[in-house]
């Protein structure tokens, strides 16, 4: 789950927005930072954690959506 | 809501490693194409390939005879052996393009491109690797360099028809809500396969290139072979592909299983250990563990080399399993038992294409990369990924070869009519779920429905005729009942609705052509019909749209370099 940007670290390069699969972040033109737009479709991925330059996003594993099992 | 035209001679759907490499190198061919990219992420970070482990097999040409032969042999009579001769001879020269072009593949100290040996279950093939976000993002800088227009956050939902031919696409701007029209001499769907965001990554395709396809008209093929299931560990959710754990994966009274359900054979392709996984759990033998306690360095040593792993995870590459295993909690494989499971990472991709990536059916549709990987048939009675390292080396081939197509047929294809009636058709339909008053129902719970059919493996790994029945059941609830009572209140909740349809239909592919085929081979196993049956069955499936119906029917493999060899099943 994401659960925060920290902002003061943010330089706005919108790698986090890009590279998110499922729409979670999106970007505030004005502040020039993204937001966490809809943290419930936040699958844990932790893509955007990964190649945020300045490592300013907090994600956890938890799921925003269940895991359906194959047994 | 407004309505955003585009014209170009060459859209692109899809802007991952297959559609900016299609992009690039129609531009070195022929500089006057106007040629556009769209893609629902955003350009040089979206998609799959980001996500993937950067290695990709590689064939020096003394091999590729043999290589076509052992793939032939363990594709018990089903591999396109012209798709998979093509693959394979394309393997060297496509890679040495992209190594001229300045993708950043790992080097030897003078310069030249590294070769590693490939891993234990490989194939004959060798491996070259490269970071995989820095290569898309090689290619952004080569496309936008060339004057090729990108577009990011866009959501193609269908393509555009006029006198039977494609002329372009519609879909709608994921943040602003507006409707997009894209009008093209030529449209190379380039999107992914379908992935039934069934694992945590590599959700993002979710067949959307593939639905619009069947929709407008162009055959599937061997859509009963897309399901894939990758044995991991439980609680990180890293996997294995191949059969590097197959000795190791014991039941829970400790006994090792794989040698019982294919004993004496080996190199089958990840299909066998997941089904002899899946076969112990169903007996009630699980859970099911990964035990290299004794004799890691055995098992590690059956990974891609570490030469060239640890090169990718140096360069920043994501997917490093160690890493992923221990920041999600997964136990030191060294010291301890760990429990697995199967997952399944989808790779629906069943377009059929000729071998140029020309569709067949429609004038002016090209598709490469993962959107035609199951569809090609390339290693035959398996999933496509089944040996893995193929995903992205298939993906540039094929886009290299799409694009030397397109820019030789293109700009020959009539420039495309206004066809507004046709535009104000799709984009009613398009934009359905936001005018619709019901409430019921969220996209989510149409996926989650649908997972609950393609993941199960009592539905789709160990199939028989009433558990099909009843997955299709399922499924047509979903596409019948379920999602025209879903309101869209965002642009985001139509992406989602959108990538939900995607997805059911994907499934009844699936799920129609499983039902099909009424015997046993490679990955396809039917409790109902255990023994293969080449007498009926040496044949492909085919999916194509009649009026509204699915229609099935199969095409006769070709008769020469065909195996009659049972490998496995």
């Amino acid at each position: 789950m994401l659960k925060s940007i920290n902002e003061d670290l943010c330089i706005g390069c919108q790698i986090c927005v890009d590279v998110c699969a499922e729409d979670v972040l999106r970007f505030d033109k004005d502040k020039k930072k993204p937001y966490v737009a809809y943290p419930m479709d936040c699958l844990g991925c932790g893509a955007c954690a990964w190649f945020c330059p300045k490592k300013c996003v907090d994600v956890s594993i938890d799921r925003g959506r269940p895991e359906v099992m194959a047994y | 809501m407004k309505t955003s035209n585009y014209e170009a001679d060459v859209l692109i759907i899809g802007g991952g490693l297959a559609g900016l490499t299609a992009a690039v190198k129609m531009k070195q061919i022929r500089e006057d194409l106007k040629v556009m990219v769209v893609d629902k992420g955003g350009i040089g970070w979206a998609g799959q390939t980001p996500l993937t482990g950067g290695m990709a097999i590689y064939l020096q040409p003394d091999t590729v005879d043999e290589f076509v032969d052992f793939i032939v042999e363990k594709g018990n009579g089903l591999s396109d052996v012209k798709w998979l001769t093509r693959f394979a001879n394309g393997l060297e020269p496509s890679t040495k393009e992209l190594f001229d072009w300045g993708i950043p593949y790992m080097k030897n100290p003078d310069g030249t491109l590294y070769l590693s040996q490939a891993a234990y279950w490989g194939v004959k093939n060798k491996l070259t690797s490269f970071v995989p976000h820095l290569a898309t993002l090689h290619l952004k800088k080569m496309a936008l360099a060339r004057g090729v227009k990108l577009l990011s956050k866009i959501e193609v939902v269908d393509l555009l028809k006029d006198d039977g031919g494609v002329t372009g696409a519609v879909g709608f701007d994921i943040l602003s809500g507006d409707y997009c029209v894209f009008k093209s001499r030529s449209t190379l769907l380039a999107n992914g396969c379908c992935n039934f965001k069934g694992r945590v990554w590599f959700t993002m395709t979710c067949g959307e290139g593939v639905a619009a396809a069947y929709r407008a008209g162009a055959k599937q093929r061997h859509a009963e072979y897309a399901h894939q299931y990758d044995p991991g560990d439980k609680q990180s959710g890293i996997w294995f592909r191949g059969e590097a754990a197959s000795d190791f994966i014991e039941n829970v009274q400790g006994e090792t299983f794989f040698k019982k359900y294919f004993p004496g054979q080996s190199r089958l392709g990840s299909w066998a250990l997941s089904y002899a996984m899946g076969a112990e759990a169903v007996a009630g033998r699980g859970p099911l563990y990964f035990n290299a306690t004794a004799n890691f360095d055995v098992f590690d040593s059956n990974l891609a080399k570490e030469d060239i792993r640890s090169w990718v995870y140096q360069g920043g590459g994501f997917l490093n399993p160690d890493r992923l295993h221990h920041d999600r909690g997964g136990h030191d494989y060294r010291s301890q038992k760990s429990e697995w499971t199967l997952r399944f990472p989808g790779r629906m991709g069943s377009v059929w294409v000729g071998l140029d990536c020309r569709s067949t059916e429609l004038q002016g549709l090209w598709a490469a990369g993962d959107t035609v990987i199951s569809g090609c048939a390339l290693n035959g009675a398996m999933s496509a990924n089944a040996y893995g390292r193929w995903g992205l080396p298939f993906a540039y081939v094929s886009a290299l070869m799409a694009a030397k197509d397109i820019a030789k047929v293109s700009p020959n294809l009539p420039k495309p009519k206004s066809n507004r009636d046709e535009q104000e058709r799709l984009r009613e339909k398009i934009f359905a779920p936001m005018a619709s008053k019901s409430k019921e129902f969220e996209p989510w719970d149409a996926i989650l429905k649908v997972q609950k059919v393609v993941i199960p493996i009592k539905y789709n790994l160990i199939r028989d005729e009433k558990r099909l029945k009843e997955g299709l059941q399922m499924i047509e609830e979903v596409r019948k009942e379920m999602l025209p009572r879903v309101k869209a209140e965002t642009p985001h909740d139509l992406l989602r609705y959108h990538e939900a349809e995607s997805i059911a239909l994907c499934a009844e592919m699936t799920f129609r052509a499983a039902l099909y085929r009424t015997e046993s081979r490679g990955s396809h196993y039917r409790e109902d019909f255990p023994e293969r049956d080449d007498r009926n069955w040496l044949k492909w499936t085919v999916i194509k749209k009649d009026g509204e119906n699915m229609a099935l029917s199969t095409e006769q493999v070709p008769p020469g370099k065909s195996s009659v060899k049972n490998s496995g099943r």
